[in-house]
């Protein structure tokens, strides 16, 4: 074979700098790097700023399930509530919530009727998005409205046995956040304050 | 008989082909315009327009990459390799058969 | 060329498909298990280990990492020495690669079940993982790229090896943006732009184009006649190496990231339907002539099928990409039913085309039964067909409900039926894959023929 060795193009070195690397910068450059700067001067919220406030919804546990809350939290102060909401976020993530509830309203198909106003992109500049958790798929409804449309006993009900407080519900119960007497335990607290944490901003 | 049935295959392909890019080139051209009429106005929009002018300036020097490589006689002997491979597969079997 | 010892490495060939087809097996119990979810009927309700939404974790993961990345694996530790000339850089290198894979794979599931999974779709990978992960996909290449570079030296480079080296770099770039810059670094609107982008890029990055370079090896092999034009080929590796990486954002369409980003993933979308078209007419204008292989060659008849799913799923892409479509069917079934086609109906067929032709000639064995075959192939057809339809039509119904301001829960109730026919055709595809082992199985039972050349002739249907 006469090697032409003076050829650019069809050779390993070109493809894998150009096509490989360049074009994947070029997609980042695109795709990734315009919204990461372009948000990027939204300030992003730790879990204790969020939390400065204690929401009622909050102090609402701690007085219906006065001894479950001690145990797992002690009283409902601004440092509990932050540990909440994260130990929240982690269970959202591990039983694969995000995977059947997404968390962003869109502008159409009727969704501002349906769920409540449109997300904006500041709502989302938080360490509890970080992972985002916008999710793909609705199974059930979205949740970034979430907070105050159901009451703490109804999500402490529904965590439980979702069939029993919305017949036909295919979605799984969570037993296991509950001790053998159908008691919250600390997860299952958690999980609601996560909850009804989600849009909370939108109904002061 | 058989050449007509040729002929016929080449024109349904060829109908379809044309058709499609054609079909994909005006979806395209649309979609260009829309991304052009949702450029934010007023203080974003440098951003964004400076987004799609590199984009499409970096096409445009891939585009004359290719032309320049094109013209030093790179892609000169395009479709040697395919013949290459299909040899060397020969060869190798050929090689393992020997080999077992 | 000169040839010290093996070139190609047939035990490390076999010893990936048979974890990948361990793992398509755990992976495909496990979403039809978490079907039976979606029926009110699962059976491991209350167990915290088999918490539906893990499962649905374990599912993915298992299919992708499990399943795709050995299957792929199998298929390039073949097709590289072959198309090179050159052997891997090592093989001992091959069998670490190997025995990590399987041990993170297992790691992973073990992760997820126990409720370390991490909130990134397709990434679901626990945190401890990933950095072994990148570890790994760096060695991969490192074993792969030596042939492929001493190969260009000679004479330019065969199309598969342009795929093959992209998806080499690339998938080690996305592994890195999508696994830690979102998790640490970059929270909300532009987090997501960076997942979706990892999402569509670890399908169109990795799998699409080594599943591409494989058959651009393949179907000129077995049909002995080389692919209609080389040149249009590698147009349509540069389509997916420029059009690609831009379209990640089509996963969160109306979202909160800035609108004119997904605008132009919409245009990159629409555009990369030009270059499928091109390597599609490339393929079937090869077998122009020869149809006959479909009628008498299994993996020739895997091969076009999964080229037909991929022809139908990239024509919905462009479709549903559109922000009109996009307001009805996002959140939908409909993509559920589009992420199996594409996962399943072209990526899985493939790999099993590509069992069919290695396994004979890796076990030295004829395999034990064609009509086995035969089913495995329509049992799986028709079962991912229906299953892809069924998936559609609930999307839409789903989608309309929705819009129509129903109570959400007639959304649930009105798919329940859908959703009863999903289970089903889940259950014909294990029954088809569970056929598909159970010939591989059977074939190590039979006598072997010393030969392993001469067989492929007679992996033809009766
Ligand atoms: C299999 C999919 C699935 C999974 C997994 C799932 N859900 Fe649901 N969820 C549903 C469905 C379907 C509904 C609607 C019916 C109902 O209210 O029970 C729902 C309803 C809800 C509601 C009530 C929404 C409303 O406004 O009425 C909340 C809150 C909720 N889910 C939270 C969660 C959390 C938290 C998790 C994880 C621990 C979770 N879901 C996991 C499917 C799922």
């Amino acid at each position: 074979m006469d090697a032409k060795t003076d050829i650019l193009i069809e050779r390993f070195g070109f493809v894998f700098i150009v096509a490989g690397v360049g074009f994947f910068i070029l997609g980042f450059i695109f795709q990734m790097l315009g919204p990461v700067l372009f948000l990027g001067n939204i300030p992003i919220r730790s879990v204790e700023e969020i939390a400065h406030e204690v929401p009622w919804q909050f102090r609402d546990l701690a007085e219906e399930y006065p001894e479950e809350f001690k145990r797992a939290f002690g009283s409902p102060t601004p440092e509990t509530y932050a540990e909440a909401l994260r130990l929240g976020r982690d269970i959202y993530i591990r039983e694969g919530c995000w995977h059947c509830h997404s968390q962003y309203v869109r502008p159409v198909a009727n969704e501002p009727l349906r769920y409540g106003p449109v997300s904006t992109a500041s709502e989302y500049q938080n360490e509890l998005q970080l992972p985002q958790l916008f999710g793909t798929r609705r199974v059930g409804p979205d949740l970034i409205r979430e907070a105050g449309v159901h009451s703490n006993d109804w999500h402490i009900a529904h965590f439980y046995d979702p069939p029993s407080v919305e017949p036909g519900s295919i979605m799984p119960g969570y037993p296991w956040f509950y001790d053998e007497d159908g008691r919250p335990k600390k997860e299952a607290l958690s999980i609601v304050t996560f909850v009804q944490w989600l849009g909370s901003w939108e109904r002061r | 008989m058989r050449g007509k049935k040729k002929e016929w295959i080449t024109f349904i392909m060829g109908t379809w082909v044309v058709f499609g890019v054609a079909f994909c080139g005006i979806t395209f051209v649309y979609k260009v315009y829309e991304i052009v009429n949702t450029v934010p106005r007023g203080e974003m929009m440098g951003f964004a327009v400076i987004q799609v002018v590199t984009y499409l300036l970096v096409a445009m020097g891939f585009f004359f990459l290719f032309l320049w490589s094109f013209l030093r006689g790179d892609f000169s002997d395009l479709e040697a390799s395919k013949y290459r491979i299909l040899e060397m597969e020969e060869r190798i079997s050929e090689m393992e058969r020997r080999g077992v | 060329m000169n040839h010290r010892g093996e070139l190609v490495y047939y035990n490390l060939v076999t010893a990936h498909i048979v974890a990948g087809v361990v793992f398509l097996v755990v992976g495909l119990g496990a979403g039809f298990l978490y079907s039976l979810q979606f029926l009110n009927s699962y059976p491991l309700g209350g167990v915290e280990f088999f918490s539906p939404g893990r499962i649905r974790m374990l599912h993915t993961n298992a299919i992708a990492y499990g399943w795709l990345v050995n299957g792929l694996l199998a298929g390039i530790y073949w097709a590289v020495p072959r198309i090179t000339g050159y052997p891997v850089l090592s093989r001992t290198l091959g069998w670490v690669i190997f025995f990590v894979l399987q041990i993170l794979v297992l790691l992973t599931a073990g992760g997820i079940l126990r409720g370390y999974a991490q909130a990134i779709e397709w990434g679901e990978t626990p945190l401890f993982v990933d950095p072994f992960i990148t570890l790994g996909l760096i060695l991969i290449a490192l074993n792969f790229i030596p042939p492929i570079l001493r190969a260009s030296r000679d004479a330019p480079m065969y199309v598969s090896l342009w795929y093959f080296t992209g998806a080499l770099v690339w998938v080690i770039l996305v592994y890195i943006m999508g696994n830690f810059v979102p998790q640490y670094y970059v929270p909300g609107a532009a987090g997501a732009a960076i997942v979706g982008n990892f999402i569509h890029d670890l399908v169109g990055l990795l799998v699409t184009p080594l599943g591409w370079g494989l058959m651009y090896f393949f179907v000129p092999v077995i049909l002995k006649r080389p692919i209609w034009s080389h040149s249009l080929s590698l147009m349509g590796f540069w389509g997916l190496a420029f059009f690609y990486p831009m379209q990640g954002l089509h996963h969160y369409m109306w979202s909160p990231v800035p609108m004119y980003v997904q605008y132009s993933a919409v245009v990159a979308t629409i555009a990369i339907e030009i270059v499928v078209t091109t390597v599609l007419a490339n393929f079937f204008l090869t077998l122009r002539g020869c149809g006959d292989f479909l009628r008498n060659n299994y993996p020739i008849r895997w091969f076009y099928t999964g080229m037909v799913f991929y022809w139908i799923t990239c024509l919905q892409c462009a479709i549903q990409v559109t922000l009109t479509v996009q307001k009805v069917i996002h959140f939908t079934d409909w993509v559920v039913g589009h992420a199996h086609l594409v996962m399943f109906g072209v990526f899985s067929f493939w790999l099993m085309g590509i069992i069919v032709e290695l396994w004979p000639r890796l076990t030295r064995r004829e395999w034990y039964s064609n009509t086995l075959h035969g089913w495995a192939y329509w049992l799986n057809t028709i079962g991912l067909t229906v299953m892809f339809l069924a998936l559609t039509m609930a999307g839409l119904v789903q989608g309309f409900l929705w819009w129509g301001l129903n109570p959400f829960m007639d959304s649930v109730r009105f798919s329940i039926p859908f959703w009863f026919v999903r289970t089903l055709s889940g259950g014909m595809i294990i029954a088809g894959v569970v056929l598909f082992v159970l010939n591989m199985y059977l074939s190590l039972q039979t006598e072997t023929t010393g030969e392993g050349r001469t067989l492929r002739a007679q992996t033809t249907a009766g």
